[in-house]
């Protein structure tokens, strides 16, 4: 892939994936570390990209696996408690600092396999009938899952809102 | 019920609106979103959600210029392993990002917004350099253009390029809806760099009263053809005509 081509690419689309990675992540920095990471995917397989019908939803994909790697990774190396949003860095998302974390904060302390599902209901506002077809799975199931992020997402918040 | 606001937002919009995936298909005008374009006409919360998420991505651009987040950016270049430093990092850090620090440095013009008309400035990058480029000048390949307007009234504006083969580039905003601007001066916080192709280079600024979207300006400036885009009520178009070597 030429320089030309992945710099159209990266203006035309890094603000969609920053966005996405923010909601995600809640964190606007690391939204830059995942905007690098998706076009350096892209990089590799520059083929597999531009044979997509549509490169919003191969990006939508991407930003997805490399943010809940990061959410597993996080977990993994402890990170859980020790993040933290700055007051004086400004927030480009839109979001209000509280929501942005606590959605963030309870992504990676709820169980993997609610994770995947929470993003592409809440962040992703798809409807249950469009992620049941998208999972593969009965609109049943994804009303049961839902229901167990909300109970897991319930708690986790409930107990960060007790730590000190 | 209880628990952190995001749980019942979602709820909140209904099963029957598009999700935010059929959305920034309709942003990024992919083909077959007319279904989406219909309803998003149609419904208040889906042009808002549609505002929402262009307000983010105009803040996202607007930050990769922010002297601090450059510099972020640039230091991570830096650091990044091989492919990444070749490609997007170069990208990022060369053209767009870095060469953005020094411009913001610049004064811009001092004085306020003249009369009842609409300005635009084009202001070039090229080795160091920062200058207001005057209507006819030359152009080099690699040039980095920016753009300030200013505004009597509270507007939105939509800058788009054409090259001498006639294709239509997005300079401000790159996609979706430019969101309304105050009176005064604005720096738009996208910047353009200029590609090989030579020839003749037009810069048309649209400043209408109301929320204008990239595609509504690509569809004015086709109907107009060569006399360039017709005139509508509440919108005002500046051109600019340069040759580029
Ligand atoms: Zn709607």
């Amino acid at each position: 892939m030429q320089h030309d081509e992945i710099e159209v690419l990266y203006r035309k689309y890094g603000a969609l994936v920053h966005r996405r990675a923010v909601a995600i992540l809640g964190d606007v920095h690391e939204g830059h570390d995942v905007v690098q990471e998706v076009f350096v995917n892209v990089l590799r397989a520059p083929d597999t990209f531009r044979q997509e019908a549509s490169p919003v939803t191969y990006l939508y994909n991407a930003a997805t696996n490399v943010c809940l790697r990061r959410l597993r990774d996080s977990r993994r190396r402890g990170a859980l408690l020790e993040r933290h949003v700055s007051k004086e860095e400004p927030r480009t998302d839109g979001l209000r600092a509280e929501d942005a974390v606590t959605l963030a904060s309870v992504l990676r302390d709820v169980p993997e396999d609610l994770r995947e599902i929470a993003v592409l209901y809440f962040v992703d506002e798809m409807s249950q009938d469009e992620i049941a077809e998208r999972l593969g799975v009965a609109r049943r199931t994804v009303g049961n899952r839902l229901e167990a992020f909300r109970e897991a997402a319930q708690k986790a918040a409930g107990d960060s809102h007790e730590r000190p | 019920m209880s628990g952190p606001d995001f749980l019942r937002r979602r709820e909140a919009l209904g099963e029957e609106h598009p999700s935010q995936l059929a959305l920034d298909k309709l942003r990024l005008q992919e083909p077959g979103t007319d279904v989406i374009r219909a309803h998003v006409d149609g419904c208040a919360a889906c042009q808002a959600r549609l505002q929402a998420g262009d307000a983010k991505d105009v803040a996202y651009q607007a930050s990769l210029f922010v002297g601090k987040e450059a510099h972020a950016v640039a230091k991570r270049a830096k650091a990044w392993p091989l492919p990444l430093r070749a490609a997007v990092g170069l990208a990022v850090a060369a053209g767009v990002a870095l060469v953005m620090v020094p411009m913001l440095r610049e004064p811009l013009q001092k004085e306020g917004v003249k009369g009842n008309s609409p300005g635009l400035t084009v202001y070039r990058h090229r080795q160091g350099r920062v200058e207001k480029v005057q209507d006819g000048e030359v152009l080099n390949a690699g040039d980095a253009l920016r753009f300030e307007v200013s505004l009597p009234n509270d507007a939105s504006v939509v800058v788009l390029g054409v090259d001498g083969a006639g294709a239509v580039t997005p300079y401000s905003p790159l996609a979706g809806v430019s969101p309304m601007r105050g009176a005064g001066r604005h720096l738009l916080p996208e910047a353009m760099q200029l590609d090989a192709v030579a020839g003749k280079e037009r810069v048309l600024a649209f400043v209408c009263d109301k929320p204008l979207s990239v595609e509504q300006a690509k569809v004015a400036l086709a109907q107009g053809g060569e006399k360039g885009p017709p005139e509508r009520d509440g919108c005002v178009v500046m051109t600019r005509h340069y040759l580029k070597k």
